[in-house]
């Protein structure tokens, strides 16, 4: 239903409504930061990136076709918008910066499972930032951003079955990776 | 279903979206498979765990700044206020337009030879004008070598401001084109190229850039660029790489709707 609403919307904007595209960016701006921030793990950076994206979309609204889906063009752009930074300013995600890293706030609140879900986040981010890039990008699309395959195979230029391949080798190495961290705590 | 099959299809398995026959497959080979099953069962509790990242709020700042960059981008587009006046003022029956049109030629006429203009005044004008513009192509060649990137984009623009570049302003926004670093450099270029990509020597560097370019928005600017042109040879850069396979898909998608349009 979003979809269809999303797709009327972008055409009215690349027909010349431009200020459509303010509804389109109340509706992903927060889906959009969180995809670069899982990525990225910088809050600057991904507050930047959404700001190209959008600024990209109306600047090239007229290459948006009416066989398109709105979202997993957005996601395209995003995609190059984010290869292209990286390029830029060889920025590497090594370690979290130390805004994503507040801690989370617990459905139970209760001050032990508290701290035990906050180190269970914080040793989730560290994992997946160690994780291959284009490994998390695959996971992050498929995992957090609500996207069917066949949507994530257009946006990456693959077959849908590579797609699945990939998200299952992704999450595999998360989680070794994500065990390491855990030992390496404990020990 | 063996093994690697059975991988396969696992995340959707886990979020319930798998088709009933492969789902069938895959449960009657979990059944069979005991390493398959313990794998199955560990990484699915990890991928639900990979929900307790919270998404985040962005900053509410950005909100602003996305509606400053609209509020621009209408500005631009508008009218100016000039623009509204002309619309309303001039005459819009075709008659009424051509008797307008003659009387501010016949004024124009009557006034000129009406004026006594100095002759060698005139040709010291024209001859501090001709220095003025080779010192605006010097500025601008020589803020195009500069190493800061926005240095050579104040040369991108003093370049464009330029009635008639000379060849070497011409070929320096061309080299720009092809060899800098920063795509918005290059993309600046390629908007002051623009107006000059009806000259066949900018046409055909152009066309030989395209397929060339790592960056697809220079590539989509590029294409908007020879669109311009009705010759063959900027339609037959365009269609190459609307059927190039290593390109960016979207880059291929402008193209195909670039030719499309002008069919």
């Amino acid at each position: 239903m979003q979809a269809r609403e999303d797709h009327h919307l972008m055409k009215a904007v690349r027909n010349g409504d431009v200020g459509k595209l303010a509804t389109l960016y109340a509706r992903h701006q927060r889906p959009l930061f969180n995809f670069f921030l899982r990525l990225t793990c910088s809050r600057p950076a991904s507050e930047d990136l959404v700001h190209d994206v959008f600024t990209r979309i109306l600047k090239y609204r007229s290459s948006y076709a009416d066989s398109e889906n709105f979202a997993p063009w957005m996601y395209r752009i995003a995609r190059n918008a984010h290869i292209e930074q990286a390029r830029r300013r060889r920025l590497e995600v090594v370690a979290p910066d130390p805004a994503t890293q507040r801690e989370p706030v617990s459905p139970e609140p209760g001050p032990e499972q508290r701290a035990e879900y906050g180190q269970n986040v914080a040793l989730l981010r560290r994992a997946l930032a160690r994780l291959p890039e284009d490994k998390r990008e695959v996971l992050v699309l498929s995992r957090f951003q609500n996207l069917r395959y066949e949507e994530i195979a257009r946006i990456l230029d693959c077959e849908v079955g590579a797609v699945k391949v990939r998200v299952y080798r992704a999450v595999r190495q998360l989680e070794q990776i994500y065990n390491e961290l855990a030992g390496e705590k404990a020990s | 279903m063996n093994c690697e099959q059975a991988s396969e299809y696992l995340p959707e398995y886990w979020d319930s979206a798998l088709d009933e026959i492969p789902r069938r497959e895959l449960e009657a080979h979990l059944q069979t498979c005991a390493a398959c099953r313990e794998e199955a069962a560990r990484l699915k509790a990890f991928w639900f765990r990979l929900g307790a990242i919270p998404d985040e709020a962005p900053d509410a700042a950005s909100r602003g700044r996305f509606d400053a960059m609209l509020a621009d981008y209408r500005r631009a587009v508008r009218p100016s206020r000039v623009d509204r006046i002309l619309e309303n003022w001039w005459p819009r029956r075709p008659a009424v337009q051509v008797a307008c049109a003659m009387g501010m030629l016949a004024i124009g006429l009557l006034a000129g030879h009406a004026l006594t203009v100095d002759v060698q005044g005139r040709g010291e004008v024209a001859r501090l004008r001709d220095e003025i513009a080779s010192t605006r192509q010097l500025v601008a060649l020589s803020l195009l070598r500069e190493s800061s990137a926005s240095e050579r984009l104040k040369g991108v623009d003093w370049s464009d401001r330029l009635p008639h570049p000379e060849p070497q302003v011409v070929n320096a926004l061309l080299e720009t084109v092809n060899y800098d670093d920063t795509v918005d450099v290059r993309l600046a270029a390629v908007d002051a190229l623009r107006r000059l990509s009806s000259e066949a020597d900018v046409q055909s560097r152009m066309a030989s850039a395209l397929p060339v370019q790592d960056s697809p928005l220079v590539q989509i600017a590029l294409i908007d660029a020879l669109s311009d042109s009705r010759s063959g040879q900027a339609r037959d850069a365009i269609r190459r790489v609307a059927e190039l396979r290593n390109v960016d898909p979207l880059v291929r998608e402008h193209a195909r709707s670039v030719m499309e349009r002008k069919q």
